[in-house]
């Protein structure tokens, strides 16, 4: 592994800025875990070359900055590489945590990745809200499941009002609960082989 | 009038960024397939020699990638000032991926290419 390096600096506002941004650049390494270490070194040794070729005018800490700027800043390209790693890990594993974590970052990174995530996770609202309510159903029988009201009218989901007559009974809950996880497996199955082919 | 110029340049951006991005592994390739380079070396050569506007920090993801899927290797050596640099080059089954790739960016050109020119010109 290649050592830190830094530049050697004249001035204390440029130490700040080298130390500032790598600061963030770590950060993010860190959360993308060990097969990115080597990252962080590689984007110093870049930096400093950078810092080293900038000829334009100005002190050396408006050459780092312009230096920084050609590099772009640390979430902008870090970001999507974090999601893609937090939900591979995620859907290997099958945790929610991840891929919320993961879907949370691809939504942020922008384009159509944010899109693509937006969408998934609008799945995962969807199937959770799905699967609170299956399990609330033993507990509100009468509010949750296929309802007809004392209009007659048939409306499937919960119901506020009372009076209402719950037409599906309980065996529906332990059917429910199996295919919120089979929607659950195949959501991950699909969020898997999208990022796959990002 | 200036509302649409605004709209047709935002698009043409957006285009150009993805297909920009969808190349950026070929460009890679080529490149280090010439001879090994450093990081710095690598993509402000590219920079020079295309009209590429990269951002530079989204090589080295990228990089990463690569080696990942044993398209390139890299190996530390010293460098100008002192400090080790990491040294990047196209592994044998890099290569054999550049020449398909080579071929199939071809094949897209001429097609492209056909399709823009006017069919009584054919």
């Amino acid at each position: 592994m290649m050592p830190a390096f830094a530049p050697v600096f004249a001035d204390t506002e440029t130490c700040d800025i080298w130390n500032s941004y790598f600061a963030e650049v770590d950060r993010l390494v860190r959360l993308i875990g060990p097969g990115a270490a080597e990252l962080s070194d590689d984007l110093r040794a870049h930096l400093a070359d950078s810092f080293a070729s900038e000829e334009g005018p100005g002190g050396e800490a408006e050459r780092l900055q312009r230096a920084i700027d050609r590099l772009g800043r640390p979430a902008d390209f870090l970001r999507p590489m974090l999601a893609d790693e937090l939900i591979d890990r995620g859907t290997a594993r099958g945790s929610i945590l991840l891929i919320s974590r993961g879907l949370y970052h691809a939504i942020r990174s922008g384009s159509g990745r944010a899109l693509r995530a937006a969408v998934f996770a609008l799945g995962y609202v969807l199937l959770g809200i799905f699967a609170v309510m299956t399990v609330l159903k033993p507990f509100f029988g009468n509010h949750i499941g296929l309802i007809r009201g004392a209009d007659g009218s048939l409306t499937f989901g919960m119901v506020s009002q009372d009076g209402g007559q719950e037409l599906l009974g309980l065996w529906s809950v332990p059917l429910t609960l199996a295919l919120c996880g089979l929607l659950y497996m195949l959501l991950t199955r699909m969020l898997r082989r999208t990022v796959r082919t990002v | 009038m200036a509302q649409t110029s605004t709209w047709l340049d935002d698009s043409v951006a957006r285009w150009e960024t993805q297909l920009r991005k969808g190349v950026l592994e070929l460009v890679i390739l080529l490149s280090l397939g010439e001879r090994e380079k450093y990081g710095f070396e690598l993509i402000s050569g590219i920079a020079n020699r295309s009209s590429l506007e990269l951002s530079e920090g989204t090589i080295y993801p990228l990089l990463l990638r690569l080696a990942k899927e044993d398209l390139i290797q890299s190996r530390l050596a010293q460098g100008d000032g002192g400090a080790p640099r990491k040294y990047y080059s196209v592994t044998p089954h890099g290569r054999q991926m550049l020449a398909a790739m080579t071929i199939g960016w071809a094949k897209l050109v001429a097609s492209v290419e056909a399709l823009g020119t006017p069919e009584n010109n054919q």
